[in-house]
């Protein structure tokens, strides 16, 4: 089995795809504004026409060095390239003012030790975990699919009740075309390019490129002058950091997987919370914020342990952890791959040579990383006016290459100027993209189970699994009302 | 807040289109059996009440604030949106993709996509010579790429085939 899966994963073509889809993932990651989700949906048409096992490896590749190369502005320019950045770019600029190589390589070596912590947790845990899985009927679903979505509503969106229209915007997306149980046509207009669904793909690139397009074309002159001091011990620095700051590492990296495993929750988060536990043990709490060295460590082990924390419900439940594998998702799917437990079974070759591509792609961000950090400043000068009608053409022709559809593409772009808007009025685009995936799933499982019970709703609760998830998903929504309730006591007993 | 009642507006709006739309699909199959219709029924009707929900805020809002409702159209405020520039080049950005996919099917992809990247270059302020350099480059590129490389087949040009006829 060893030597198949490396006969498998050392095939010059993967090898050449993986450095490719790292290379790309460095300049979409480094350009403040484009985040690493926008990358995953313009690569996804790319994965399309090539094998399972290139395809996928690609999106594992890019979105693991994406997430480095988001520190590269935050380093250099004190604006984080990704969202997954964010914790750290204060500090991370601080250090950066003297030592920016310097700051950047322990930050490529954090990053890279940090996503193979998390791709050794991810290995260990998800054939365990598949195991437990195969037990689980469409109620264990229907309230796992449940939880995830709700706990991307109340982790990321900005206010609950719109996180919850957005899921509802994605599910009636999701409803167009043949209906999962009965074979029903529905919401098609009589169009019969709508009969087989809105196509996944092109809703991605839609959804997440576009906005971020019109966006970044408000302000077409942006572009960033930079210079890159040299100078400085950067080996040496880099190995008294990991020396120093070990017990960090780790303790950041399986913070990160964990909350990278958890649906809904991505590597910003991941990062935020592994900060501030960094923060609350340090020594010199006090430096955080104003240059630790500590802090950038435990953000940027966190953010890349997420990533491929992220794909342990994926694989397992077949339940995105984040927006990133939300997409994976869709590729997968596109492969004729369902993730859950029974793709542990059925393709355990194919799963074990992914579980190896994790430790390879954060091996690669090691070289790749290097040279992203000698070419920083150029990547940083290219300018918006010239950058997005490129990555447009590339929307256009991605959205197209699926199913050679020009509809593909007016679906791409409708849905993209519907994402603008609803991002501007604080609708999250990720829950939207997580219910369109799991929209058939979630109501698959909910009419099945309606049906075997002949519609008493007290099945969803009679399988201790399923009223586990249930409670789950109860408490996920009681904690913010639970907390602004003690935020409300906190400051009626202090004006008192 | 304004955002609130726009929101929640839309809100009501998608839930009582999507029950409209929903009439001429049955909501039980037979007894015990939920049909087509069920779940957007149920979709629907948490859109309603997220949309009630936000409007009842929006209105709980000002009456806090001690200020009267004002849905009067201010005409002002609105050009003063659609003015500013950040929007303004996102409009014409999004102006020129519609023409760019409109013309596909007459022009061909990559003749189509070349003027397309050129255009929006040199209107966004790049100079005319580095844009026709970096579009015809990026054409070529993409050529490589999607006709070479994975076997893409792109929209021919209806112009083309006429011409050729």
């Amino acid at each position: 089995m060893f030597f198949e899966v490396l006969q498998l994963v050392l095939q010059p073509h993967v090898l050449f795809a993986v450095f490719i889809a790292e290379l790309f993932g460095v300049f979409i990651g480094a350009m403040p504004g484009l985040t690493a989700t926008m990358a995953t949906a313009l690569l996804v048409p790319f994965t399309y026409f090539m094998d399972p096992i290139a395809g996928i490896s690609m999106i594992i590749a890019m979105a693991a060095v994406a997430i480095f190369a988001g520190d590269i502005p935050a380093v250099l320019l004190k604006i984080p390239g990704t969202p997954a950045s964010a914790a750290q770019t204060i500090d991370a600029y601080q250090l950066g003012r003297t030592k920016p190589v310097q700051t950047l390589f322990v930050d490529l070596v954090c990053s890279s030790i940090g996503g193979l912590i998390g791709s050794l947790i991810l290995i260990f845990t998800s054939p365990m975990l598949a195991e437990f899985a195969v037990n689980f009927s469409s109620v264990e679903y229907f309230w796992l699919t449940l939880w995830g979505l709700s706990m991307a509503i109340v982790i990321s969106a900005e206010e609950p009740i719109k996180g919850v229209l957005g899921v509802v915007i994605g599910f009636l997306i999701a409803t167009i075309g043949i209906e999962p149980v009965y074979g029903y046509v529905r919401f098609t207009f009589g169009r019969v390019e709508l009969l087989s669904g809105i196509s996944f793909i092109p809703a991605m690139i839609g959804l997440f490129a576009i906005p971020e397009l019109l966006k970044q074309i408000s302000r077409p002159h942006e572009r960033y002058s930079i210079h890159l001091l040299k100078g400085g011990r950067t080996y040496e620095m880099v190995l008294i950091s990991l020396r120093r700051f070990k017990t960090t590492i780790t303790r950041s990296a399986l913070i990160g997987t964990f909350i990278g495993a958890l649906p809904g929750a991505g590597a910003d988060i991941a990062a935020w919370v592994s900060y501030g536990v960094a923060k609350r043990v340090s020594k010199k709490p006090e430096d955080f914020g104003k240059g630790s060295l500590e802090g950038v460590v435990s953000a940027t082990s966190a953010n890349n342990a997420a990533l491929s924390g992220a794909w342990i419900p994926l694989l397992v439940f077949g339940i995105p952890g984040d927006s990133i594998t939300a997409i994976a998702l869709g590729a997968l799917m596109a492969h004729g791959l369902r993730p859950g437990p029974m793709l542990f079974q059925r393709h355990g070759l194919l799963v074990t040579a992914l579980f190896t591509i994790f430790i390879l792609a954060n091996l690669m961000m090691l070289l790749v990383g290097y040279l992203s950090i000698k070419l920083s400043s150029n990547i940083l000068r290219i300018p918006r006016n010239v950058l997005v009608p490129l990555i447009a053409v590339f929307c256009v022709i991605g959205s197209y290459a699926v199913n050679n559809s020009l509809f593909d593409v007016w679906s791409m772009l409708l849905l993209g100027i519907l994402g603008y808007f609803m991002d501007r009025l604080g609708i999250p685009i990720p829950s939207v993209v997580l219910a369109i995936i799991l929209g058939p799933m979630v109501e698959f499982n909910f009419i099945t189970t309606l049906m075997k019970s002949d519609l008493n709703p007290l099945i969803f609760i009679s399988r201790p699994i399923g009223a586990g998830l249930a409670l789950l998903t109860l408490l996920t929504w009681a904690l913010p009302f639970i907390r602004a309730g003690r935020i409300k006591r906190l400051v009626r007993g202090r004006s008192q | 807040m304004m955002r609130d009642l726009i929101v929640g507006s839309i809100g009501v709006v998608l839930g009582a289109f999507i029950i409209a739309l929903c009439r001429d699909l049955p909501v039980f199959i037979a007894r015990g059996y939920p049909g087509p219709s069920f779940f957007p029924l149920i979709l629907a009707s948490v859109s309603i009440i997220c949309g009630l929900f936000l409007i009842v805020k929006f209105v709980r809002n000002l009456k806090t604030q001690g200020g009267r409702p004002n849905l009067r159209l201010d005409v002002g405020s609105v050009k003063k949106v659609f003015s500013s520039v950040p929007l303004r080049n996102a409009i014409k950005f999004t102006v020129m993709m519609i023409v760019y996919i409109l013309l596909i099917p007459y022009v061909g992809f990559f003749l189509t996509s070349l003027i397309f990247m050129f255009t929006t270059q040199v209107i966004y302020g790049v100079s005319t010579l580095k844009a026709l350099a970096i579009s015809s480059a990026a054409t070529f590129f993409i050529y490589i790429l999607f006709i070479a490389i994975l076997k893409v087949v792109v929209p021919e040009p209806i112009l083309g085939a006429l011409l050729y006829r």
